[in-house]
């Protein structure tokens, strides 16, 4: 019945409010509350190898999104506003593919992740953001649930490390927006007019109401590239970790602040965020132990921690016009973070702290190329070179024991991990037609590979087709995927 | 000996000293405005509109006045399987009222203008610094120093027209226009002090169609040193980033529009990126009055129907980018010999083959005390390669108004931005 309700009101919404070729946007309560937008979405993913779950149909999901813009007060001296963003989806996939709602009841150990993958399960999932925007004089305060973008890197996250991230939808390079989860916050910005540098400041300080990275259901999404496990272990682990959060304590809060300038022609950003790891760590040999008792349904205390770090990160953007480019980069030094320490077995001994130094540099450039671009009416091919370095200090590798600490990198023996991709767009038939591709090399791992067709012949229906490749010789190939969408921007 | 020093230091100072007190009052004033017609040549131009003026222009009698069209209009009057039914009217010739701030200015600084050794402006404040123009980079620099009635705000909706499949797409943006040197009427004049980064013009742009552009905001600053090239910086809601933009990316074109950032207005780059040769003078009918009203438009249709023309005697400039790989080899300009604003342009691609036509229609708005300022009631910019085109119909303007200067930074991007 909320299904068919839910359908009902998408439907209204797409044909009642939305004149298919006309151009607006919704405004109420005489015009202060405007910048009403949003879209529906429908997207279907097919997984192109199945193993033993022999699942097919890995999500079918319409999702709504709605945002907006109320002005409260507008005088000369003050201005406050109010923006909201809400996204509510329903998931069909485990009514159609049958293999799907097996696997999750098998992984998650009940009937509890089927539920959980067909809607969003709190208040918190569907309000992505709700703020106020009190504008006085060279200060902005926002207050409320906000997304954060720090950082110059489009497809890793080098020094953009507020908002934890939402991967219960993993269809390959969402906006940010939509795969970032909200937190609450202050934050404050300082913009003295007339400084050298043209500098602003900005100081974030979240509630303490810690968020981790929010997963699926096991069973389901990003897991398929492990082997099942014995029935229910998983649910049981992501149950534990939920469960393991910190407490909604002075503890949980997290600082941050930021400078930013714009010198010699290059624009510049010197950050500090002071947080908690958001996805946990076993808590070293004692973690370890509870896990045991946790795999054999035992009794049991808490298995995980989300410790806590600090990152100091500084970032730039400057043209190169000699050759028609932006060069952009970020690096960031984390310290004080915990790690696993265990084997290759993943029976965890120890957790240790240790440092890790990051960069990332992107070269983006909008290309002529001879014959095409003149086909094409003079649009250019837009290319991304990025390189992302990684770089553990104080790796430890014992050869004898087999014993090393686990960190991003997948074979955790080694202290490096680069990973180099490269974006390409191009945009046909004066836009209606656009073409994405993105390769990336892991040195470590392999390659991914993802291709999006894009076709946009109004204002607001899209039409999509993408299929995303990873590590075709490992079990991530599971992990493959074909997804059609049908968006209607309104 | 030395009464004799004396008197002649008495004499070459007081001779001197006559010349300063009296030279003013031989020098020439400098005669602005300057009509684009008058005596003898106006009442020719009056005698013929006497016989055309409230003619509806199709293609039924468009091959009368094809020597006042530009080749590129005649063509598509002329072709209606390819174009559709395409008109306009023919109204008399009024000359544009200048500003007093816009006279004044220009018999002020226009004396002491100058061009350097690579063409740049030097010895300039605010005017038309060439009101009599010799090469075509005087010209371009007359272009160069409207300033729009100072400020402005405009919606500005456009049409992206399929002329082949016969459907319209919508885009839609506000912009924000403030000059911070070269200001003619809005206080301070002439310029906006203090000015830390030496901004000649700052804009500001947010688009408000179609849905997935919504909220994309962006900055262009173009500085008074000449030479140096456009900074812009663009936020993007769906990254939820201000992102630095190259100055190669001016030749892109944006949301599938026919224009690039370089085009609009005619010309939104350094003027010294052209080189410009005056071919010479051609009478040919512009759209300068409007009465926005009488504009039509019809879905599927590439051109705007109901502008109305008037006979006026452009110069016509040849304008080739020194930049080889320019997706322009050439363009010509027809100049407006009052406004200095291109009223009409013809561009050719690479291979030398005629690509798109540019026809800009100027209306009468109000700016700063009450003073009519002619400004741009749209633009169109036809592809001839695809049956394609781009325009605007702007109903209304705010010129010379108050722009809070924090609108043209990046601080205003990262504050606004959501």
């Amino acid at each position: 019945m909320k299904r068919l309700i839910f359908y009902g009101v998408t439907v209204l919404v797409s044909f009642f409010i939305c004149p298919a070729n006309s151009s607006f946007a919704l405004d109420f309560f005489n015009g202060r509350l405007h910048d009403v937008k949003g879209y529906v979405n429908w997207s279907m993913v097919f997984r192109m190898h199945q193993d033993e779950r022999d699942v097919t149909v890995s999500s079918l999901r319409t999702t709504l999104k709605l945002e907006g813009l109320l002005d409260i007060i507008t005088t000369d001296t003050v201005d406050i506003k109010f923006y909201g963003l809400v996204n509510y989806w329903y998931d069909g996939a485990v009514n159609a593919d049958a293999s799907l709602r097996r696997t999750i009841r098998y992984e998650d150990g009940g009937s509890h992740g089927v539920k959980e993958s067909t809607r969003p399960n709190c208040e918190e999932e569907i309000i992505n953001e709700a703020y106020l925007d009190i504008a006085y004089g060279n200060f902005d305060i926002r207050l409320g649930k906000q997304l954060v973008s720090w950082g110059e890197s489009e497809e890793s996250r080098v020094a953009d490390v507020i908002n934890p991230l939402d991967v219960t939808n993993m269809i390959a390079f969402p906006d940010w927006e939509n795969l970032k989860v909200g937190l609450w916050m202050a934050r404050i910005f300082y913009s003295p007019p007339n400084t050298r540098s043209d500098l602003s400041f900005e100081l974030i300080i979240t509630a303490p109401d810690f968020q981790p990275t929010r997963y699926p259901p096991a069973g389901n999404g990003i897991f398929f590239p492990f082997p099942l496990m014995p029935q229910g272990l998983f649910g049981k682990v992501l149950h534990q970790r939920e469960h393991d959060r910190p407490a909604n304590d002075w503890s949980s809060m997290e600082f941050g602040m930021r400078i930013r300038g714009y010198s010699f022609g290059t624009d510049w950003a010197l950050s500090y965020f002071y947080s908690r790891r958001d996805t946990p760590i076993i808590d070293g040999e004692k973690g370890m132990g509870e896990f045991i008792k946790l795999a054999f349904g035992l009794p049991h205390d808490d298995v995980y921690t989300y410790p806590h770090y600090s990152s100091i990160g500084f970032t730039f953007a400057r043209p190169w016009d000699r050759i028609k480019s932006v060069i952009r980069g970020e690096i960031i030094f984390n310290t004080g973070m915990y790690y696993q320490y265990g084997d290759k077995f993943e029976f965890v001994s120890d957790k240790k702290k240790r440092d890790l130094v990051a960069f990332a540099v992107s070269w983006d450039r909008d290309n002529m190329i001879p014959w095409y671009s003149y086909w094409n009416k003079s649009r250019s091919v837009t290319t991304s070179l990025s390189w992302y370095h990684y770089h553990f200090l104080g790796h430890k590798y014992n050869k004898a024991t087999g014993e090393y600490i686990w960190w991003e990198s997948e074979l955790h023996r080694d202290s490096t991990w680069d990973v180099l991709t490269l974006g390409i767009a191009t945009f046909l038939f004066q836009d209606t037609l656009i073409l994405l591709g993105n390769f990336a090399y892991d040195f470590n791992r392999g390659t991914t590979i993802v291709g999006i067709i894009r076709y946009k012949p109004g204002d607001r229906w899209i039409y999509q087709i993408m299929y995303q490749q990873l590590n075709e010789q490992s079990t991530a190939r599971m992990a493959n995927q074909l997804s059609l969408i049908l968006k209607y921007d309104f | 000996m030395i009464k004799q020093q004396r008197a002649y230091s008495f004499f070459i100072t007081h001779i001197l000293l006559f010349l300063v007190m009296v030279a003013p009052a031989f020098a020439v004033e400098v005669r602005y405005p300057i009509p684009c017609y008058e005596g003898e040549e106006l009442k020719k131009v009056r005698q013929w509109e006497k016989i055309w003026v409230g003619k509806i222009i199709d293609t039924a009698n468009v091959d009368k006045i094809k020597e006042l069209l530009p080749e590129s209009l005649y063509e598509i009057i002329t072709n209606e399987e390819e174009w559709g039914r395409s008109w306009f009217a023919i109204v008399p010739y009024r000359q544009y009222t200048m500003t007093a701030g816009t006279i004044a200015a220009t018999k002020k600084y226009s004396p002491a203008a100058r061009l350097g050794e690579q063409g740049e402006l030097l010895d300039w404040v605010a005017g038309v610094p060439f009101p009599v123009p010799k090469t075509g980079m005087e010209i371009a620099w007359n272009y160069y120093a409207r300033t729009k009635g100072d400020s402005l705000f405009t919606n500005a909706p456009a049409y992206i027209v399929d002329g082949r499949k016969k459907y319209d797409r919508n885009v839609q943006f506000e912009v924000w226009l403030t000059y911070f040197a070269g200001r003619l009427d809005v206080p301070p004049v002439p310029e906006i002090l203090p000015n830390p980064k030496q901004i000649y013009r700052g804009a500001s742009s947010e688009f408000t169609d179609p849905p997935e552009m919504r909220g994309n905001l962006s900055f262009q600053a173009t500085y008074k040193d000449t030479s140096k090239p456009y900074d812009m910086w663009a936020w993007f809601a769906g990254l939820r980033r201000v992102r630095r933009m190259s100055t190669a990316q001016r030749t892109d074109t944006q949301a599938g529009q026919d224009l690039c950032y370089d085009d609009n207005y005619g010309w939104d780059g350094s003027m010294i990126r052209n080189t410009y040769e005056i071919l010479g003078r051609k009478e040919i009918l512009v759209a300068r009055h409007q009465d926005i009203q009488k504009l039509e438009h019809t879905e599927g249709d590439c051109i705007v129907d109901g502008l109305q023309r008037e006979r006026i005697n452009t110069f016509v400039l040849e304008v080739i980018n020194k930049d080889p790989g320019y997706i322009y080899k050439k363009s010509i300009w027809y100049m407006d010999p009052e406004l200095w604003h291109i009223a009409y342009a013809d561009r050719y691609d690479k291979h030398g083959n005629y690509w798109k036509q540019f026809d800009q229609y100027q209306a009468i708005f109000k700016g700063y005390k009450d003073q009519d300022i002619p400004y741009q009631a749209g633009s169109m910019t036809i592809d001839h390669q695809r049956i394609h085109s781009t325009f605007g119909i702007v109903p209304d303007s705010k010129l010379g108004i108050e722009i809070p200067t924090e609108k043209f930074s990046i601080k205003y991007l990262y504050k606004y931005g959501r």
